[in-house]
């Protein structure tokens, strides 16, 4: 039974045409960090397997998960290696999002949507694809830190994760026909301003 | 960010942007004016990279990292959110991280108007170094008051809110130990914050640094506490998305648990205040409560002996129980959370719930199966697989709702529905599951089918009126294509079958005959010809097995044939008619061009020819005990002295059978087993093979005697390690004292050839106390100073808390003394109190104390190894006729034949025979034969010859023991008359 708050192991977005990844964080995974140098943390409530402490066993994991769910994307929830995975599809990408073997797959399965959810608000008018997610790597970060930290669900609202995600500074100050982002910027700017100004009637 | 398309290869493979570029590019944080979209576009990117995997060295790392703090400089709050965020990721990647703690405390401690309103504000940002806080006491109510008045329209929503918890965020991932005390006074103010979010960062974040600051942390609890039932506010803004806030309690309840965890009663009277009320709101501290309370009754149930404590009224599971049987009709993630809480405590042990106390979970259960969801299906079909994996009966109800699912389209789903039904299905029923199997058995992985074969074992086992349907099912798809895990399952499964149904032995063995005609796996085939050769001889007709065995001969690979040498020389062995045939054919293959396979041939050759050699060898079914032999063989070789052969006639023998370790059979696989083994790649599925294991020492060691206890400690105390290579036996461990008082101890005997060593493993249960100089005292029943002396205790120093630790007192015995003596035995220590955490001792004061526990007995049994022979009038005949020594005795006092057998066994230590441990009910009289190995290596058999006086309640019995040494039969036999 999982009596400590660490409830997300790895949050995974794949390319759906091959499997390779678009962005993946996995959580407590027993790396050193700044904390860790004390002893002392050994024994803390963080479940710090070393399962996924290595670039290449986190790959072979992606792989052989997405090997095992690309033709099967309406199941939504797969038992994979001693872990309970929830995922969706969008568009280009799968969505994973992995949990423990005893986890409350209704708890994870709520972390999924609301993922979800809150990358569709912050992306708005976007299609939520491969390109707008990395394109657009800062909103979804965000967004995404807004939803967990450090493998302890922080939020459950998508909105109010969207809401918390600040708008990308203005162009104002560099505005330069030469830039190639000018384009895309100048209509994040309208979008914005939409945005705000619906958030704030 | 352009994607050209010559990126488009590196873009497949997951890389979208170059690494040396990117960090080239980071020089733009330099220029001035800064520009914030730029670099947060670039930040961006930064995060890009980290989140495909890309490796920053150390040196990467901290660069960056330094290059990004000067981005504090700019006000812009949409820059500083993610600098934020970058600080979290490299936080653990760089070097001197600590140097952003002012800016960052600045950050927290900001009015909203200071924070981003006036760019001319000089930021600390890369220049400063160390710390200066408390510098400006800002008050955090000022700054919440203006959050509540509503930032102006020209602030980015709630910006402030999140940019003060973004900072507590990151602040907590730069600190360590030493550094954390000065950030205290922050975060015990955030926690009790009005605003969730910053509530929430607080909260969090001193969850993730209690490992490294428990004692700072815990002086927080009443800000917890306030947290947890309190309202928040989320948003500033009146028409935004408005999530209630009760999130917070999540975390609140978290860390509330977290600092309490240790102590029992405070997470009881926790956890039964806030199941009384409604107070906890949040569907996700409701989830965790449920856990709580289940954690608490695990507990109480164990402090009680496993009583069932849910029937007694007011006790505290009795509570916990109304609470979760109340959450049943809550929502569904809570539904599903309590649901599981109550199937898991439906179990074997006397402390599980009745059919009737574990309905409503059921009822839930049910509800979910007809949801549309998949995830909800999926949860509720796990649980109830976990039931039907205790008892089916239970789940019977939901027997229709899961049949729909068995064609699901999610194969989890199905095959979780297929197998519970398996469990659950009546005799009546297997027939049509059966069919509707088989259609579906095509269009599943083999992973799925696995699981299915050995939900179908298990149903055959139950249904032996059904095994003929099940057998031709398994033949059936041991025909289909498969990879090697799936075919063995199905061979498992028959050969599952053929062990418990004697009468299918025959179509079983034919369908196995045929398999191997065109088997791809040559472990498989190896395996099924073992079989052949161990229960082929007993069929009625055994000659029509030598042609399939003797076609592997001439068809297949080395490791094959080897395996039908033998297989055909066992059916020379047992069956006189095919003799001279199998003579034949192993004469053929003497010219085999694989030498084992010409060693076995000549030997079994030779074993064959005379009777002698053949019964030893070829009929003989009992085999040396490995993990026994492996130690011995492992302390020989550590001891280093060649002088002398090893003891064999010291090792037990065990009949063959027992070889292959007790495996996950019939309706009692592991629970963790049954809920992970879908999708699983299966090679931790099922160990069936014996794990014999390499021959390091520990591993033998602790293997040291079937049942017995390990020497690991022995081993690791230096005055006593240099006994080890003349062990004989360590007992298993008892306990000696019940598992409700202050300390747990038990009792492990290690007999060795001339000594005794008692290890005494002591559990201190008590944090708040300290053992020091733990020693026990032992004053024996009758005076042994003749025969045994004692010669050394080994104290433990130091015993804290949950930390068990053992103290060993030595014997020596006098050359060939086997005292049996009983000691009454107590511990003897100084306690003194101390710290529960650290378990430094208050002061150095300790008292004496003296802590009695039950006897510690020394007993025949304790010289003695069970072991078998293969045939005992054979071996009773070649022990001496005058080494013989008969008692008869009058035992009053015993019921049945059965209890005094079973009575000798455990006075003796030795191994019933023949199964002469079964005593036939209704009967009066009966021979028990008894096997062992005396210390020293000395054979020992006992016969006894029993009548019961059922009137009297009395047993007579006339007992013979032989013995290689005639001393030896003399203690024995007196052993008995005690």
């Amino acid at each position: 039974m999982n009596l400590t708050l660490y409830t997300v192991k790895a949050l995974i977005l794949l390319d759906v045409s091959n499997g390779s990844r678009v962005l993946a964080k996995y959580y407590n995974t027993g790396a050193p960090s700044n904390a860790a140098t004390s002893p002392a943390v050994a024994t803390g409530p963080a479940p710090t397997s070393t399962e996924f402490a290595t670039l290449k066993d986190q790959k072979t994991f992606e792989r052989r998960l997405w090997e095992k769910t690309r033709k099967l994307l309406n199941n939504e929830i797969i038992l994979f290696n001693n872990h309970v995975v929830v995922y969706k599809g969008m568009a280009d990408v799968m969505l994973f999002v992995v949990g423990s073997l005893e986890e409350n797959e209704l708890m994870l399965s709520s972390v999924l949507n609301t993922l979800y959810e809150a990358i569709n608000l912050v992306l708005l008018k976007y299609q939520t694809e491969k390109r707008t997610i990395i394109e657009n790597m800062d909103l979804v970060a965000l967004a995404i830190d807004e939803c967990i930290d450090n493998g302890i669900v922080i939020e459950t609202d998508p909105g109010t994760i969207a809401s918390r995600v600040s708008k990308r500074p203005s162009e104002l100050a560099d505005i330069s026909f030469n830039d190639p982002n000018s384009i895309s910027g100048a209509m994040n700017k309208v979008r914005d301003s939409f945005f705000a100004g619906i958030l704030l009637k | 960010m352009s994607f050209g398309k010559k990126d488009e290869d590196a873009e497949s493979r997951g890389v979208f942007f170059d690494k040396s570029q990117v960090l080239l590019e980071t020089r733009v944080f330099n220029e001035t004016p800064l520009n914030p979209r730029k670099s947060r576009l670039l930040l961006g990117k930064v995060l890009t990279l980290l989140y495909t995997g890309e490796h920053l060295t150390r040196a990467e790392a901290t660069d960056l990292f330094f290059a990004t703090t000067k981005l504090f400089q700019n006000k812009d709050p949409g820059l500083r959110q993610i600098i934020y965020l970058l600080i979290k990721e490299l936080a653990d990647k760089a070097d001197d991280v600590l140097m952003v703690t002012s800016s960052l405390t600045k950050d927290i401690n900001a009015k909203p108007e200071e924070l981003f309103a006036s760019p001319n504000l000089l930021s600390s940002a890369a220049a400063s170094f160390g710390f200066s806080f408390g510098s400006r006491t800002t008050s955090l109510s000022s700054a919440s008051a203006a959050l509540g008045a509503g930032a102006g329209p020209g602030a980015i929503l709630g910006t402030n809110v999140c940019h003060r918890a973004n900072a507590l965020r990151a602040i907590c991932r730069i600190m360590d130990p030493s550094t954390i005390p000065a950030i205290e006074r922050f975060l015990k103010q955030a926690i009790v914050d009005r605003t969730a979010a910053v509530s929430t960062a607080a909260l969090v974040s001193s969850y993730h640094v209690f490992p490294v600051a428990r004692d700072l942390v815990r002086r927080w609890v009443n800000e917890v506490q306030e947290a947890l039932t309190s309202p928040k506010v989320t948003s500033t803004s009146p028409s935004a998305y408005l999530s209630t806030g009760y999130i917070v309690q999540y975390h609140a309840l978290g860390l509330l648990y977290l600092i309490r965890q240790a102590d029992r009663m405070a997470v009881a009277k926790l956890v039964q205040s806030l199941a009384r009320t409604s107070n906890v709101r949040s569907q996700w501290a409701q989830c965790m409560l449920v856990r709580f309370a289940v954690k608490c009754c695990e507990d109480e149930s164990a402090s009680f002996g496993g009583k069932n404590m849910v029937s007694v009224d007011g006790s505290l599971s009795a509570a916990m129980y109304e609470y979760l049987k109340s959450l049943c009709n809550n929502n569904d993630m809570v539904m599903l959370e309590a649901a599981r809480a109550l199937v898991s405590m439906v179990n074997s042990t006397p402390a599980s719930l009745t059919a009737t106390q574990v309905q409503p979970a059921v009822t839930a259960l049910q509800q979910l199966l007809v949801s549309p969801k998949p995830a909800l299906k999926f949860a509720a079909l796990r649980t109830l697989h976990q039931l039907a994996q205790v008892n089916a009966s239970l789940v019977t109800a939901c027997n229709l709702d899961m049949e729909q699912l068995v064609s699901d389209s999610n194969r989890s789903i199905a095959t979780f529905a297929i197998t519970t039904l398996l469990k659950t299905g009546t005799e009546s029923s297997v027939d049509r599951l059966m069919k509707q199997i088989s259609s579906f058995m095509s269009e599943i992985s083999d992973e799925f089918k696995v699981i299915i074969i050995d939900a179908i074992r298990v149903l055959a086992v139950k249904f032996p009126a059904k095994q003929a349907v099940m057998l031709s099912f398994l033949a059936s798809v041991l025909r289909d294509e498969g990879g090697y895990e799936y075919k063995r399952s199905v061979v498992e499964a028959i050969f599952d079958l053929v062990k418990v149904l004697p009468d299918c032995l025959e179509t079983a063995l034919a369908h196995l005959c045929e398999f191997i005609e065109d088997c791809e796996f040559t472990k498989l085939a190896v395996r099924i010809l073992h079989l052949l050769g161990a229960e082929g001889p007993k069929t009625r007709d055994p000659a029509k097995y030598l042609r399939y065995i003797y076609n592997r001969v001439i068809l297949e690979n080395s490791n094959v044939r080897a395996a039908a040498v033998t297989a055909l020389a066992a059916f020379g062995a047992h069956v006189d008619s095919v003799r001279p045939t199998v003579r034949v054919l192993l004469t053929r293959c003497l010219d085999d061009p694989d030498d084992e396979v010409r060693d076995r041939a000549t030997f079994n050759l030779a074993a064959l020819d005379q009777a002698d050699l053949r019964a030893q060898y070829l009929l003989n079914d009992t085999v040396l005990a490995v993990p026994t032999l492996q130690a011995k063989l492992a302390h020989y070789t550590a001891a280093g002295d060649f002088a002398h052969a090893v003891d064999v006639a010291a090792v037990p023998r065990i009949p063959k059978a027992e070889l292959v370790p007790a495996r996950r059979r019939a309706g009692s696989p592991t629970r963790g087993g049954a809920m992970n083994s879908p999708m699983l790649g299966s090679p931790a599925m099922r160990t069936m093979t014996p794990t014999l294991g390499p021959a390091t020492p520990t591993p033998a060691a602790q293997a040291a005697a079937p049942g017995g206890a390990s020497t690991q400690w022995l081993e690791k105390e230096p005055l006593l390690a240099p006994l080890l290579p003349t062990l004989f036996k360590s007992t298993s461990s008892v306990a000696l004292t019940d598992r409700e008082l202050e300390y747990h101890v038990s009792l492990v005997k290690h007999v060795f050839r001339d000594w005794l060593v008692l290890e005494i493993e002591v559990v201190n249960t008590m944090p708040e106390v300290l053992l020091e100089n733990v020693a026990v005292s032992l004053v024996p029943d009758t005076p042994i100073d003749t025969v045994m002396k004692q010669m050394a205790v080994v104290p433990i120093a130091s015993l804290k808390a949950h930390d068990p630790q053992r103290v060993f007192v030595a014997f020596q015995r006098a050359p060939g003394a086997v005292p049996t003596v009983s000691f009454a035995t107590k511990l003897t220590m100084t306690v003194k109190d101390c710290d529960p955490v650290t378990h430094v001792p208050d002061s150095d004061q300790g008292y004496p104390e003296e802590f009695a526990v039950e006897d510690v007995d020394v007993t025949l049994a304790d010289y003695m190894l069970p072991t078998t022979v293969p045939d005992f009038s054979s071996a009773w005949d070649a022990l001496d006729e005058p080494s013989q020594v008969v008692e008869t005795l009058q035992v009053p006092g015993i019921p049945t034949l059965a209890v005094a057998v079973a009575q000798i066994v455990d006075l003796l230590g030795m191994r019933a025979l023949e199964g002469s441990n079964m005593v036939p009910a209704e009967k009066h009289a009966h021979t028990l034969v008894l096997g062992g190995v005396f210390l020293g290596g000395v054979p020992v058999l006992v016969r006894v010859r029993m009548v019961l006086d059922a009137g009297a309640q009395a047993v007579a019995m006339e007992v013979a023991v032989r013995a290689g040494v005639p001393e030896v039969a003399q203690v024995v036999a007196q052993a008995l008359q005690g």
